[in-house]
C-alpha cells in the first residue's frame, strides 16, 4: 500500500536536510568563470576587480563618469571592473581592515593614522616605475606631504591643493556697509566684520553670523597654530607643543567670536543650519565668512550657485602682530593602498589614471576639486568658479607654509581642542589652562595608543 | 555488569534518534549563540585587558584600561554623572508616564482606539526622524516651542544649546517615546479581573483606592519588567543624543555609549572601549539586581510568596 501522508517527524527531517543543503550550497565558493576560449582576445585577460573606498560622497558622479571612458578602460584593463564605494564611513573601513578583507585602496581616510598602524603599503617603488606619475610635476608641498620619513604612504591624487583662505559673501558685506574690495587680513579686522555682518532680530535671536571661527578648516589645531605662527606637532621628533602662549592667544581670539553671538545661540544656530556640517551655514546664507580652502569656490558653485556668485576669497587671518604673514596649508589626499588588498597593482593603476588630464578635468567640473599637478593647473580657468582665482594666482605669495594633519592623533587633538575651547568661551577655564590640559591629554593619548 | 549495561542503555535507540534530531534542530541557534554572542563577549573581555586598535595585534596590559578609566580619563566621571542623571530621571518618569497613559487609555474615553494607536507612533518612527522633529521643536532660535514662548513674551529656553538644559531636554524626549511600555501596560491592565474592582467598589473604595490597592499590585510584575527594560535601554542610549547634541554642549550630554563609541572608532582605543563595555555591563547587572532584590517588597505575584 502506498503511503499517502508523511509524519511530522519526516517532514521536519526532510525540510531540515533540504534547508541544510541549501545553506551549504549558498556558502559554497562560486564556480570559477568559464575559461577564455583560445584566440578570443577580449577574454584573454583574467577578469579583475579593483575595489576603492572613498570616505566622502562628493566624488561619486565624477567616478561614474570617468570610469566609463575608453581611456580609463584602456589603462586599467578592458576586463577590469572598478568597484567604487563612496561615503564609506570610518567604521566600515576599520572593520574591513581588522577582518583582513579590506578594499584594495582607500581615500580621504585618516592617512597618517592608518599608516602608523601598518595597514598601508609604501608606494615608492610603484611610483618610481610609473611612466605616468611625475613627482616633479606635482606642487612640491603636496607631494612631500605624502611622505613619512622615506616612505610615500599613498599616491597623492584626486584633490590636493591649497587649504586656507577667508571666503566671504560680498553681497552681505556690501549690505553691511563694508568694502568687499578691502577685506580684513587680521583677526582683529575679521572680528570687526563679524560684528558688522552678524544680524539679530528684535528678540535678540541670531539671524546671521559673520564668521563661525571653528567651521571648516578654522576649527582644527593646525589652523589656529599656523595663524599665530606656531607649530604644535613636530613631525621629526613626534612630539607635541600645544601648551604654548600662542595657542592660548588663538583660542582666546576665537572665543571672542562666540561671546559676541552668545554660546547658546551659536550652538543653536550650528545645530539647525546644515546640522552643523562643514560649510553648510555659508551655503544657507546664515554665515557670511568661512575659513576653508580652494574647494569652497567650486563646491559652493555646484551646490548653491546663487550663493556662489557672491563669493570672494582672500588670505586667512593672522593676529595683528603678524600682519603681512600669508599663511597657507596643503597636504595630499591620496589613494592609499592597503596591505591586505587583493589587487594593489590595479589600485595603483587607478591612482596613475587620476594623474591624467581627462579625470582631472571631470573632477574639477563635476566636483570642484583641484589636484596640484602643475602642467594641468596651467590649463585650468581660474574664473570657472567665483573666488577660485585668489588661490590659483597667489600660490607664489605664501609666506608661511604648513603641511596639515600630520600627527597620527590629529583627530584626537582636534576633538579635545573643541572640548576645551568651549570651556574657554563659556568662561569656565582660561585659555592657558585649556592649552595646558590639551598638552596633557595629547601626551597621555600618544602613550596610551603605543605609537 | 548487568547493572552497567542497564546504565549505558538508559536511552533507547529511539531516544538517541530524538536527541540527535533535537540537537540538529537547535544547532543553528546554538552555533549562532556561540559564534555571535559568546565568542564576541569573551573576546571583548580579553580585549579590555589589552591595548588594541583593531589594526595591530593586541598588547596585554592587565587592568590598565580599567585603572585609566577610573583615575586618568578626564571625561569618565562626567560621563558617569551624565548617564546616571539621565537614567535616574528618564526611567522612573518614563515608566510612570507610560503607566498613567495606559490607565487613561484603559478607561472609557472618546476615540480610545485612535489614542492607543497614536501613543505607539513614537515607537515605530525611526529615531533619526523623531530626533529631527525634536531638533526643530527645541531649537533655541527657530524652535516651535520657543516661537510660542516668544509670542507670549516669555523668556526663551535654550533646550539643547545650554549645558544646564540639555540633559532635561533629552529626558523629555525619552519620556515621550514610551509607546512600547504603554502597550505592555495596557495588556497587563486588561488582565486585571473586573471582579476585584467591583468588590472594592462594594467595600467603599474610591478611584484612588482602587488604583492604589488593585491596579498597582496586580500590574506590579509588569512595572518591574518595564523598569528593568527601561534601565537597560537608558544606560545604552546613543542615537537620539548623538543626533541632537553629539554629546554637547560642554559634554553635558556625553552619555556612556557616546564615550564608548568615541574611544572605539574615533580614537581607535578598542581595548579601552571594551573595558567601558564591561563596566557598563556590571553597572546594569548591579542596578538590575537591586531592583530585583527590592521587588520582593513591592511586586505581587498572584499569591506566591
Amino acid at each position: 500500500m502506498t503511503r499517502q501522508s508523511i509524519s511530522r517527524r519526516d517532514f521536519l527531517r526532510t525540510s531540515g536536510l533540504v534547508a541544510g543543503g541549501a545553506a551549504l550550497a549558498a556558502c559554497a565558493a562560486p564556480s570559477p568563470a568559464p575559461a577564455a576560449s583560445e584566440g578570443d582576445d577580449s577574454m584573454a585577460a583574467e577578469p579583475q576587480t579593483i575595489s576603492w573606498w572613498y570616505a566622502w560622497g562628493n566624488l561619486d558622479p565624477a567616478v561614474e563618469t570617468f570610469s566609463q571612458l575608453d581611456s580609463f578602460k584602456a589603462h586599467v584593463g578592458e576586463n577590469t571592473t572598478l568597484d567604487y564605494r563612496g561615503s564609506t564611513n570610518n567604521e566600515a573601513v576599520l572593520t574591513a581592515l581588522a577582518a583582513g578583507d579590506p578594499p584594495d585602496g582607500g581615500s580621504n581616510m585618516d592617512y597618517p593614522g592608518l599608516w602608523a598602524r601598518g595597514v598601508c603599503l609604501p608606494v615608492n617603488d610603484m611610483v618610481d616605475s610609473s611612466e605616468i606619475i611625475d613627482p616633479d610635476n606635482v606642487v612640491d608641498a603636496v607631494w612631500q606631504g605624502g611622505f613619512y620619513g622615506a616612505d610615500l604612504i599613498g599616491v597623492p591624487s584626486v584633490e590636493s591643493f591649497l587649504w586656507y583662505g577667508l571666503n566671504y559673501n560680498a553681497q552681505h558685506v556690501e549690505e553691511a556697509g563694508l568694502d568687499p574690495d578691502n577685506p580684513p587680513l587680521t583677526w582683529e579686522g575679521v572680528l570687526e566684520w563679524h560684528k558688522e555682518l552678524s544680524k539679530f532680530d528684535d528678540g535678540g535671536n541670531v539671524l546671521r553670523i559673520g564668521l563661525d571661527p571653528i567651521d571648516a578648516m578654522a576649527g582644527e589645531p593646525d589652523f589656529i597654530a599656523t595663524s599665530y605662527g606656531h607649530t604644535w606637532w613636530n613631525d621629526e621628533e613626534q612630539t607635541f607643543d600645544l601648551n604654548h602662549e600662542l595657542m592660548a592667544q588663538g583660542i582666546q581670539m576665537q572665543s571672542e567670536f562666540f561671546r559676541f553671538i552668545g554660546p547658546d545661540n551659536f550652538a543653536g544656530l550650528r545645530s539647525v543650519e546644515g546640522q552643523g556640517t562643514w560649510g553648510a551655514a555659508f551655503n544657507a546664507e546664515v554665515q557670511s565668512m568661512i575659513i576653508e580652502g580652494y574647494w569652497h569656490a567650486g563646491e559652493t558653485t555646484i551646490q548653491k550657485p546663487e550663493v556662489a556668485v557672491h563669493n570672494r576669497a582672500t588670505w586667512a587671518p593672522v593676529p595683528a602682530f603678524r600682519e603681512g604673514a600669508k599663511i597657507m596649508a596643503t597636504g595630499p589626499h591620496m589613494v592609499q593602498i592597503y596591505r591586505d588588498g587583493k589587487n594593489p597593482d590595479g589600485m595603483f593603476k587607478v591612482a596613475e589614471y587620476l594623474h591624467t588630464n581627462e579625470p582631472l578635468d571631470i573632477i574639477f567640473h563635476e566636483v570642484g576639486w583641484i589636484m596640484g599637478i602643475e602642467t594641468w593647473l596651467t590649463t585650468l580657468d581660474p574664473d570657472t568658479f567665483p573666488g577660485l582665482r585668489f588661490y590659483v594666482d597667489n600660490i607664489g605669495e605664501v609666506t608661511d607654509w604648513i603641511v596639515g594633519r600630520r600627527s597620527p592623533i590629529h583627530w584626537f587633538v582636534n576633538t579635545q581642542l573643541w572640548d576645551l575651547r568651549e570651556q574657554v568661551y563659556r568662561d569656565l577655564i582660561t585659555p592657558e589652562e585649556a592649552v595646558a590640559e590639551l598638552q596633557k591629554r595629547a601626551e597621555d593619548e600618544w602613550e596610551a595608543q603605543g605609537l | 555488569m548487568a547493572a552497567s549495561t542497564e546504565k549505558v542503555s538508559r536511552y533507547t535507540p529511539q531516544e538517541w534518534r530524538n536527541l540527535r534530531l533535537g540537537l540538529l534542530f537547535v544547532s543553528p541557534w546554538a552555533l549562532g549563540f556561540l559564534l555571535f554572542t559568546i565568542y564576541p563577549l569573551l573576546s571583548s573581555l580579553y580585549y579590555s585587558l589589552t591595548r588594541y586598535d583593531l589594526l595591530r595585534p593586541p598588547v596585554f596590559l592587565g587592568a590598565k584600561n580599567y585603572l585609566t578609566l577610573f583615575f586618568d580619563d578626564p571625561h569618565f566621571w562626567n560621563v558617569m554623572y551624565n548617564t546616571l542623571f539621565y537614567v535616574g530621571l528618564s526611567v522612573p518618569f518614563g515608566v510612570g508616564a507610560a503607566f498613567l497613559i495606559a490607565n487613561m487609555l484603559n478607561s472609557r474615553i472618546i476615540a480610545r482606539s485612535f489614542f492607543r494607536s497614536v501613543i505607539y507612533v513614537p515607537s515605530i518612527v525611526p529615531a533619526v526622524a523623531s530626533a529631527m522633529v525634536w531638533q526643530f521643536l527645541m531649537n533655541v532660535q527657530y524652535g516651535a516651542i520657543n516661537g510660542v514662548l516668544r509670542y507670549f513674551g516669555l523668556p526663551i529656553i535654550p533646550f539643547l544649546s545650554n549645558p544646564g538644559w540639555a540633559k532635561p531636554s533629552l529626558i523629555l524626549v525619552a519620556i515621550w517615546a514610551q509607546g512600547a511600555a504603554v502597550v505592555i501596560f495596557l495588556a497587563a491592565l486588561q488582565d486585571v479581573p473586573r471582579s476585584l474592582y467591583e468588590a472594592a467598589t462594594v467595600d467603599g473604595a474610591n478611584l484612588w483606592h482602587r488604583f492604589r490597592n488593585v491596579t498597582i499590585p496586580l500590574t506590579s510584575p509588569i512595572i518591574l519588567f518595564n523598569l528593568i527594560m527601561g534601565l537597560i535601554v537608558a544606560f545604552q542610549e546613543f542615537t537620539v543624543p548623538w543626533l541632537l547634541t553629539e554629546g554637547g554642549p560642554m559634554n553635558s550630554t556625553e552619555f556612556y555609549l557616546i564615550h564608548l563609541y568615541r574611544n572605539a572608532f574615533e580614537y581607535l582605543r578598542m581595548g579601552k572601549a571594551s573595558a567601558l563595555a564591561w563596566i557598563l555591563f556590571l553597572i546594569i547587572v548591579v542596578f538590575s539586581l537591586i531592583i530585583f532584590k527590592s521587588s520582593a517588597r513591592w511586586v505581587y505575584y498572584g499569591g506566591e510568596k
